[in-house]
C-alpha cells in the first residue's frame, strides 16, 4: 500500500534520511523505531506531500505520488495523496469544534447530511460525542488526541500517518491512550505507519515495527523477531538490547571483552566473529551469596535509575551489561552505584549470530 | 541598603514616575480646556468645518484602512509564507517609510504625481494632488507598512502545519489560507486595522504635503487644528482637539473589550 524507495533528505550539512525504503502492506500498522532528531518527522511531511525529497520515490496504493530523481519530478499535492495525518501536537484548529475539526476534510467532498452522519458516527466511535462542541483549548490532552485521529479518519484515507501522539500526554495518561489507540487501528484497519522512540508504543500497537538509524531503515519484523533475532548491532541498540561484538570460542561459547558467556541460541561455530545480545530483562541481579548455574557475572554497579516499580541498573562486569529489578529487591539488597553485585543470565536467552555485513543492504531482515 | 529596601524603592520611584508622565499629559490637556468656555467649545463642535473635518477624516482613513488591509495581507502571506528572489529589499523598501518623516513621504507622493509619467497618468485619472483622494493616497502610504508588519507578524506567528494540514485534509493553498490562516490571524489582522486606522485618522505631514490643507475641501480633523491655530482660531482648535481625544478615548474603550487589545494594547 505504501511503497517508498530511496528517499533522501538533508537539512544544510546533516543528512536526515539515506536512501530510506520501506513497505507498508494494506491493513498493517508499522511501527517507526528512532531516536529524536532521526527523521520520523521529516519522513511523515514528505510522504504526506508537506516536504520535498532530495531523491526517492513514493507510491501509495500503486500510485507514483513523489519522484525526485530522474525521470522527470513528480510530486503530487497533499490534498491528492489520501492521506491521514495526525502531527505530533495535534494541530487541531483553535477556532473550531471539535466536530467542526473532524467534518473540516468532509466540507466539499460530501453532502452536508453525509458529513454529518460520518462525523457522528466517527465521533461515537471514538467516544467524542460528549465534547463535540468544544474547542481543542477546552479538551483533555487525550481527547485532543482522539479528535486528531478522528479528523484524520474521517477522510477515509489510504493511509494514515501518526507521529508520535502520544508524546504529550502525561505519563499516566500514556497507557491508557496507547490502548483506546490499538483498539482503534485495528478496528479501522486502515493502513498506519506510526513513528515512535518510544519501545512501549511499538509492542503495543505495531504489526511489524520498522528501526531508523542514520536515515534508513536498518531492520524490519515483529518485534518478538527483532528482540530474539537482531540482524544488527544498531537494531539491537535501538531495542535497548544488552549487544556486543565478540567471537565464538566454540560452538556454545562466546568471548567478549575478556568475558566467556555460555551461548544457548546459535548456529555459529568457534571461530567465527559474532554478534551476541540479551535483553535486559533476561539479566537476573542474585541476592546476597546465593549460587546459581548458568553465567554468572560479578561486577560494580556504574549507576541506577529508579522508577516507581523497576530499577534500571548498569554494571560492569568487564562488559557493560544494563539490567533491571524489582525496587523492591533493590531496596533490600542494598544495591547502589559503586556496589558489588552477582548477575546470572540464563544462556537460553543469549543469542549469537553472525556479524552483520556492513552494506546496509544486507541490514534488513 | 538591604537588597528589600533598594526593591521597594525602585518600586515605589517607578510608580512614581509612571503617575508623573500621565500627569504632565492631563495637565496639558486639562491647560489646553483653559483657553476655551464649554459654550464655545460645543457652538465649535457643531460649526459646518468642524462637522466637515469629522466626517472626511472618518471617511479618508477607514478607506484608506481598506485598502492597507487589503494589500497587507497578500504581501504579509508572500513574505511570511514564500521565498523568492528581491525578498529582502521588498521587505526593506516597505520598512523605509516607517522610519521616514510623514512629511517626506508627502513630498515624495507630491514630486511623484506632479512629475513622473507614470504619476501624471494616475493623476489625470484619479485626481489626487490637492484633491480628497490625496488624502486617501498619504495617508494609505503611510500607515501600509505599519498593517503589512502587523499582519507579517501575526502570520509569522502561526505554525505553517495548520495549513499543511488543511493541505492533507482536501485543501488547496488557497483554500487553506481562507480557511485555515486568515481565521487563525483575526486578532492580528483586527489589529493592524484599528492600528492602521488610528495612524490614518491622526494624518497630517503626508496629507498636506499631497492634498494641500484648501477649508472645506481637504480638511481633515489634524489639519483644521493647522489651520484654525494658522488664524489663532484657539476654541476652534481646542474643540478639534477635544473630538480627537474623544475618538482616541472610545477606541481604547472599545479594544479592550475585543481580543485584539492584547496586540495593540501591548503594543506586541
Amino acid at each position: 500500500m505504501l511503497h517508498i524507495e530511496g528517499l533522501s533528505k538533508r537539512f544544510g550539512d546533516k543528512q536526515v534520511l539515506d536512501g530510506l525504503d520501506l513497505d507498508v502492506e494494506r491493513g498493517e500498522t508499522v511501527v517507526l523505531v528512532g531516536d529524536s532528531g532521526a527523521g520520523k518527522t521529516t519522513l511523515l511531511n514528505i510522504i504526506s506531500g508537506l516536504m520535498a525529497p532530495d531523491s526517492g520515490t513514493i507510491a501509495i496504493d500503486g500510485v507514483l505520488v513523489e519522484r525526485a530523481d530522474g525521470g522527470g519530478r513528480v510530486s503530487v499535492p497533499p490534498r491528492f495523496r489520501s492521506i491521514g495525518y495526525v502531527p505530533q501536537n495535534y494541530i487541531l484548529f483553535p477556532f473550531l469544534s471539535a466536530y467542526d475539526n473532524v467534518a473540516f476534510g468532509l466540507k466539499g467532498r460530501l453532502q452536508d447530511r453525509d458529513v454529518s452522519r460520518t462525523v457522528d458516527s466517527i465521533l461515537s466511535t471514538l467516544e467524542l460525542e460528549g465534547v463535540a462542541h468544544l474547542r481543542p483549548g477546552q479538551l483533555s490532552g487525550g481527547q485532543k488526541q482522539r479528535v486528531a485521529l478522528a479528523r484524520a479518519l474521517a477522510i477515509k484515507p489510504k493511509v494514515l500517518l501518526m507521529d508520535e501522539p502520544l508524546s504529550s500526554l502525561d505519563v499516566g495518561l500514556r497507557g491508557r491512550v496507547r490502548e483506546e489507540i490499538a483498539g482503534f487501528l485495528s478496528s479501522f484497519k486502515t493502513t498506519t505507519l506510526y513513528v515512535t522512540h518510544d519501545l512501549d508504543d511499538a509492542f503495543a500497537l505495531g504489526d511489524r515495527v520498522a528501526v531508523l538509524v542514520a536515515g534508513r531503515v536498518v531492520g524490519i519484523a515483529t518485534m518478538d523477531e527483532l528482540l530474539n533475532h537482531p540482524p544488527t548491532f544498531e537494531v539491537a541498540r535501538s531495542l535497548g538490547l544488552n549487544c556486543y561484538l565478540g567471537e565464538m570460542i566454540d560452538a556454545k561459547t562466546a568471548l567478549i571483552e575478556g568475558t566467556r558467556l555460555v551461548v544457548g541460541r546459535t548456529e555459529l561455530d568457534g571461530g567465527s566473529d559474532a554478534l551476541i545480545c540479551f535483553r535486559p530483562d533476561s539479566v537476573k541481579v542474585l541476592d546476597g551469596e546465593s549460587e546459581a548455574e548458568g553465567n554468572v557475572l560479578t561486577g560494580r554497579v556504574i549507576s541506577a535509575y529508579e522508577g516507581r516499580d523497576v530499577v534500571q541498573l548498569s554494571v560492569n562486569a568487564g562488559m557493560r551489561i544494563e539490567c533491571c529489578l524489582m525496587r523492591r529487591q533493590y531496596e533490600r539488597a542494598d544495591i547502589g552505584p559503586g556496589k558489588e553485585v552477582k548477575l546470572l543470565i540464563d544462556p537460553s536467552d543469549i543469542h549469537a549470530c553472525s556479524r552483520p555485513s556492513p552494506s546496509p543492504a544486507s541490514l534488513h531482515v | 541598603m538591604p537588597s528589600e529596601k533598594r526593591d521597594a524603592a525602585l518600586k515605589s520611584a517607578t510608580i512614581a514616575l509612571a503617575f508623573f508622565v500621565s500627569l504632565l499629559s492631563v495637565l496639558a490637556f486639562v491647560a489646553v480646556l483653559s483657553w476655551t468656555s464649554w459654550a464655545d467649545l460645543l457652538s465649535a463642535m457643531v460649526s459646518k468645518r468642524v462637522i466637515y473635518a469629522v466626517e472626511l477624516s472618518l471617511s479618508t482613513s477607514l478607506t484608506s484602512t481598506g485598502l492597507a488591509i487589503a494589500t497587507a495581507v497578500p504581501v504579509a502571506y508572500a513574505l511570511s509564507r514564500h521565498e523568492f528572489p528581491g525578498k529582502g529589499l521588498v521587505e526593506l523598501v516597505l520598512t523605509v517609510p516607517l522610519i521616514l518623516p510623514p512629511i517626506a513621504v508627502g513630498a515624495i507622493l507630491l514630486v511623484f504625481f506632479s512629475s513622473t509619467a507614470v504619476g501624471q497618468v494616475l493623476e489625470s485619472i484619479f485626481r489626487i494632488v490637492f484633491e480628497i483622494p490625496g488624502l486617501v493616497v498619504a495617508q494609505y502610504c503611510v500607515i501600509m507598512p505599519i498593517t503589512t508588519k502587523v499582519v507579517k507578524a501575526s502570520f509569522d506567528s502561526l505554525d505553517p502545519m495548520y495549513e499543511g494540514m488543511a493541505e492533507t485534509l482536501g485543501c488547496s493553498p488557497s483554500q487553506s489560507l481562507t480557511r485555515v490562516l486568515l481565521p487563525m490571524s483575526y486578532n492580528g489582522i483586527a489589529s493592524a486595522a484599528v492600528l492602521g486606522w488610528s495612524r490614518a485618522v491622526g494624518e497630517f505631514g503626508a496629507s498636506v504635503m499631497l492634498a494641500g490643507a484648501t477649508p472645506l475641501k481637504t480638511e481633515t480633523l489634524p489639519i483644521s487644528v493647522f489651520l484654525k491655530l494658522s488664524v489663532a482660531d484657539v476654541p476652534g482648535a481646542v474643540a478639534l482637539i477635544v473630538i480627537m481625544v474623544g475618538i482616541a478615548v472610545l477606541v481604547l474603550f472599545g479594544l479592550q473589550r475585543t481580543p485584539a487589545s492584547r496586540y495593540v494594547l501591548a503594543g506586541g
